[in-house]
């Protein structure tokens, strides 16, 4: 038993603590005041020396001093120095206690709630411009399927087009063209000594183009020829004006491996890798498709856009996200979505006198509709104060009780 | 019979603050299990938590403390059980909270990784407290290591010996998914943290505030949401659904304090059905008074 | 004394203005700015001096880790000494910092009049006249240093002597322009989906599209509004202290009816005082042990009992308040009857009799539907709303058009 005190003495400080405080259910009583005071005054003076050393000292006196000494020769920035003014404005707060003063807290008040009203623009317009878009729901099925917007209009290539950073690089029968691709801009274009037999590689700081002569080097920043490097071995074949054969699937990245782009012929095809990308999408399922107005080289895909290559032009797409396949059931959800707003910001629109019928029936609905909403929220209230309850009903029981009659009895 | 139904009317609140004591009680006392439906944002938020990319962390901010621990204490074990059992490497916070709250979390997590053989350093680290919200957490999406200096234990952040996690970890491009565990979560996160909306966010908060955050999921701005008690209820029964006899839920509350929280409800909504009788039982005895005189 | 109105309105749009102008003002002068696609760059450099040595030149190109980083002296936010990584352009000549370069894994040491390590890159690095070698923590001489470690070339304390911020060739509209950067020059290297981000010179390659123009300081003081933002709410916390405490001391002196609480009240913040300062003593320390105590069994305990008593309350309100007296409240309590019965397994109990087929006839589906249709839509109803009266509010705030604040 003396082992079980030594050990469970706390337990038995907060059960005390939990039930005095439980006995104001039954009536207001001096032990619950009192412990609400012990409580309350345990946690000003806790909170008083946390505020102090976590905050003040390293985030205002400390930068403070070593500003002064910066200004009597010490190291560091004498702008330190400029936060014992920050204490003044602070010192301004407690003269709210002062009758004769407390107009001059008034500076500090104000100080803060410029503060806040600038942060509220920005937190405001992030948390809620979505909200807005979102509001716009599909009512009816989409007649048109979504497209891909050519962004950009890039030089052809006989072979796939090497991506390496910004840059792109193009191969044509004897030229090499580097483009960026944000907005298309050429940096530079550079004409082989002999025709080209496949695709750029890079390798730091310059690029290799396979050709008939040997391997050009060229300098990846400025285009000059660097030199031709011939391989041991029979050469490759040019093979002038033929798109590469390989046709591959490429990946998405940007939409998390759910699309891949299906090139064929002179088409591309989007379809979905996996079920979930959109809501009612199932993997293989047709996103959308487009045309190209030659035979395809090449799908490459990066940072959200296609680009995609003939022989004689390529171009930049940007991909539109997947579509959500929508149900009845989807479409029924939407207007009730698209009503409940519309009624409930009516019911909340003061700004003159609502007259017409259509606007007084939006009106009733919309308080109807609250109705709804804060049952709803009520509904989550009772499980968060009575998740509150059950805690403290597991400490005394498992905690407190269970123990100590284990203790006792067994 | 109309009389005694007219007493439901005006029951007095002891009654009702006794008879909810023993509903919510008796569970504890006599294990009762019932079955749970999973809701779709708690599955939503269950996968984001399962689907890591790799050489990316979990980011967890825990800002629960002891005034809410009866909501997120639960929800911050199953997330973190979620995490060792998958070996997941996560890094924990507290921005703005209270100061017993890197406290707390760390508690649970060094009684989680004893389960799993998750080691401090290499599978989870503590970076505890820093203050200063809203933009903080902007500081936090550019830069973690220059908010975090040291971790919980004081431990250089850059001391990539003993930490050898934080080697990974750069900004916010380097998190898999971002949890907020708190009684209201604060949606500056969604605003601050990650500009481009990239890494998924997803909240653990307490019910009373949840019917907030439902516009944020439809929007897409939160990928998922673990909402009270239930919430983490239903993640430990995912979690076992998922992993087994490799899942440990000895010592979750989830699932021990779901029945209870069943049986509190239950109590309320008898006593408001019941007041409702009453009322009804007692307006018709009045009439009936009218019609006698 | 008059009211200083005028200073009140002043502080208040001038506070407020700051981080108005952070949310909408671009990182680089709107004007002043110009945009393209690199070419080529020329790296920026600088030179630093300590003492009497001569001045040592840095080249800030991609160079690995012989890149040197230039470190500014700071304190962390628990107030220890940080060295912080800064762009060049936020030192100028007379600046003081520490260059960092490294770091090097040793392989071999000589020590002597060259003083040299050779690192796992297969380099000699020598230090130059005032340069030290370093360790993550400290500074010792080069003969202390071991195979297997970790090394780093600093010059402590050192003033930036001279600055190059080197210059771009630009793409712009089909010609090249060499533009030269200037000191304060901030480069955003642009992206398709993302925010521009600040980039060095030498982190931009040929091809990259990229802004330059003379920095707006706001993202660069953000760190410093956000600390002083913190101080100053925090320096109003002991208002609260003295309030009480005033309000409790009149108490004991007047004696009305329960005025011994007033004692354990003064009592309570001594014990609160000795808890916060045991907070940070080490564990296994009794003071510690006191902080542990009074925190997780007290002040958990009661903070916890407070909330919970809120079940209770609201179990009763529940009871009396929820009677149907017109259409709405039937609507109000329906809708929340059953989301408290879809939140709990009694819920599915009830009705997944019913089979998978009518599965949107299962109390949790109807809740969830419930909480996802005509609650989201309300809510962003009420958050329109709330967002045109915040900015309203907000705006009347900064402008001080509110009596109560603006010092009348």
């Amino acid at each position: 038993m003396t082992a079980y005190w030594a050990a469970n003495w706390p337990i038995w400080v907060s059960a005390f603590c939990v039930i005095a405080v439980y006995t104001y259910l039954f009536k207001d009583n001096a032990l619950y005041r009192v412990m609400m005071q012990i409580f309350i005054g345990i946690n000003l003076g806790y909170q008083a020396i946390v505020q102090w050393r976590d905050v003040l000292y390293p985030q205002w006196w400390l930068p403070m001093i070593d500003g002064f000494k910066a200004i009597f020769g010490g190291p560091g920035s004498p702008w330190g120095a400029l936060w014992s003014l920050v204490g003044v404005i602070g010192l301004l707060f407690y003269l709210q206690l002062s009758r004769k003063y407390a107009h001059l807290s008034k500076i500090a008040i104000g100080i803060t709630i410029g503060i806040g009203a600038g942060l509220t623009f920005k937190s405001q317009f992030g948390q809620n411009i979505p909200q807005v878009l979102d509001s716009f729901k599909p009512l009816a099925p989409a007649v048109v399927r979504p497209v891909p917007r050519t962004v950009a209009h890039l030089p052809g290539s006989i072979y796939p087009p090497t991506l390496d950073g910004s840059l792109a690089f193009f191969v044509t029968r004897n030229q090499v063209i580097a483009n960026e691709v944000l907005g298309g801009v050429e940096l530079w274009r550079t004409t082989l000594p002999s025709t080209s037999t496949g695709p750029v590689t890079v390798k730091g700081d310059e690029v290799d183009v396979p050709s008939v002569g040997g391997a050009v080097q060229i300098d990846r920043s400025t285009g000059r020829q660097l030199g031709i490097h011939i391989a041991n071995g029979p050469q490759p074949s040019p093979l002038p004006g033929k798109p590469q054969s390989a046709i591959a699937v490429y990946r998405q990245p940007q939409l998390a491996h759910g699309v891949e782009l299906i090139p064929n012929g002179s088409s591309v095809q989007a379809r979905a890798t996996r079920n979930g990308v959109a809501e009612g999408v199932y993997t293989g399922d047709l996103l959308w498709d487009a045309n190209y107005p030659e035979p395809i080289v090449s799908v490459q895909s990066f940072d959200g856009v296609a680009l995609i290559s003939g022989a004689h032009e390529s171009a930049i797409w940007e991909i539109p996200a997947p579509q959500a396949k929508l149900t009845l059931r989807d479409y029924f959800d939407n207007w009730v979505s698209v009503i409940t707003v519309v009624c409930v910001m009516s019911y909340f629109f003061f700004s003159f006198r609502r007259r017409g019928p259509v606007v007084v029936a939006a009106s009733n609905m919309g308080r109807w509709l609250l109705m709804i909403g804060f049952g709803a929220f009520f509904g989550n209230t009772v499980m968060t104060r009575m998740s509150f309850l059950l805690d403290r009903l597991m400490f005394l029981i498992d905690d407190w009780l269970r123990p100590f009659w284990h203790a006792i009895f067994k | 019979m109309l009389k005694f139904l007219a007493r439901l009317d005006v029951v007095p609140r002891r009654t009702i603050y006794i008879f909810l004591l023993i509903a919510a009680g008796i569970p504890f006392l006599v294990p009762i299990r019932l079955p749970m439906y999973i809701w779709k944002e708690t599955r939503s938020a269950f996968d984001a938590t399962q689907v890591v990319q790799p050489n990316k962390v979990v980011a967890i901010c825990s800002n629960w403390d002891p005034g809410s621990q009866g909501e997120n204490w639960p929800q911050y074990e199953a997330i973190v059980a979620q995490c060792m059992v998958n070996h997941t490497p996560f890094i924990v916070f507290s921005v703005d909270s209270d100061p017993v709250s890197p406290q707390l979390a760390e508690t649970v997590n060094e009684r989680e990784a004893k389960k799993y053989g998750c080691v401090y350093g290499r599978d989870w680290v503590n970076l505890g407290l820093t203050r200063g919200a809203p933009l903080t957490m902007g500081a936090i999406g550019r830069s973690v290591k220059s908010v975090f200096q040291h971790d919980y234990r004081q431990i250089p952040t850059q001391n990539y010996e003993k930490l050898p996690l934080m080697r990974r970890v750069r900004d916010v491009r380097d998190f898999s998914c971002f949890w907020v565990v708190q009684y209201q979560p604060d949606l500056n996160w969604v605003v601050f943290l990650d500009p481009n909306s990239r890494v998924p966010i997803l909240f653990a908060c307490a019910g009373i505030g949840s019917s907030g955050y439902y516009p944020y999921l439809s929007s897409g701005q939160l990928k998922g949401m673990v909402v009270g008690t239930r919430g983490a209820a239903e993640y430990e029964v995912m979690l076992r659904d998922k992993f087994g006899k490799r899942f440990d839920d000895r010592e979750l509350r989830g699932q021990k304090l779901v029945v209870p929280l069943a049986f509190g409800n239950l109590v309320i909504i008898v006593f408001i059905i019941a007041g409702n009788i009453g009322t009804i039982a007692r307006r018709r005895l009045e009439a009936q008074a009218k019609v006698f005189r | 004394m008059k009211s200083p109105r005028a200073i009140t309105i002043g502080v208040t749009f001038i506070a407020g203005l700051y981080f108005i102008l952070d949310f909408i003002v671009p990182p680089t002068l709107p004007g002043a700015s110009i945009r393209g696609v690199v070419a080529s760059t020329v790296p920026a450099s600088f030179t630093a001096k300590s003492g009497d040595f001569p001045a040592i030149p840095y080249q800030l190109s991609d160079q690995g880790n012989m890149r040197p980083q230039i470190l500014v002296a700071q304190r962390d936010v628990l107030g220890k000494p940080k060295l912080a990584s800064t762009p060049l352009r936020q030192v100028g000549p007379g600046s003081t910092a520490t260059i960092r370069l490294g770091p090097f894994e040793v392989q071999r040491v000589v020590g002597g009049p060259t003083d040299s390590v050779v690192g796992a890159d297969g380099i000699w690095h020598s230090l130059k006249p005032g340069q030290t070698w370093v360790d993550s923590a400290t500074t010792f001489p080069v003969t202390n240093a071991k195979p297997g470690m970790t090394l780093y070339i600093e010059q402590p304390n050192a003033k930036i002597d001279q600055v190059d911020p080197g210059s771009a060739v630009l793409l712009i509209g089909g010609k090249r322009i060499n533009h030269r950067l200037g000191a304060h020059t901030v480069a955003i290297k642009l992206s398709r989906y993302t925010a521009g981000s600040e980039v060095q010179l030498d982190e931009l390659k040929a091809g990259d599209t990229v802004q330059f123009g003379p920095a707006t300081t706001f993202a660069d003081n953000r760190d410093t509004a956000a600390q002083f933002n913190l101080v100053i709410t925090t320096m109003a916390f002991g208002i609260g202290i003295l309030s009480l405490g005033m309000v409790h001391s009149r108490q004991l002196i007047k004696r009305p009816k329960g005025w011994y609480t007033s004692i354990f009240f003064f009592a309570a913040i001594v014990l609160g005082i000795a808890a916060g300062l045991g907070k940070y003593e080490d564990p296994g320390t009794s003071s510690r042990a006191f902080s542990d105590f009074m925190v997780m069994r007290v002040i958990a305990a009661v903070s916890s009992a407070v909330f919970s008593l809120l079940a209770f309350y609201m179990a009763a309100a529940a009871y009396r308040a929820f009677r149907i007296r017109n259409g709405e409240a039937a609507l109000m309590m329906g809708s929340a009857l059953i989301v408290m019965l879809g939140q709990t397994p009694f819920g599915s109990y009830l009705t997944s009799w019913m089979g998978e087929r009518f599965s949107a006839f299962w109390l949790p589906n109807i809740a969830a539907w419930i909480l996802r249709v005509p609650n989201t839509a309300m809510f962003r109803g009420l958050i329109f709303g709330i967002m045109l009266g915040a900015f309203a509010t907000a705006l009347r705030y900064w402008l001080s058009m509110e009596r109560t604040t603006s010092g009348e």
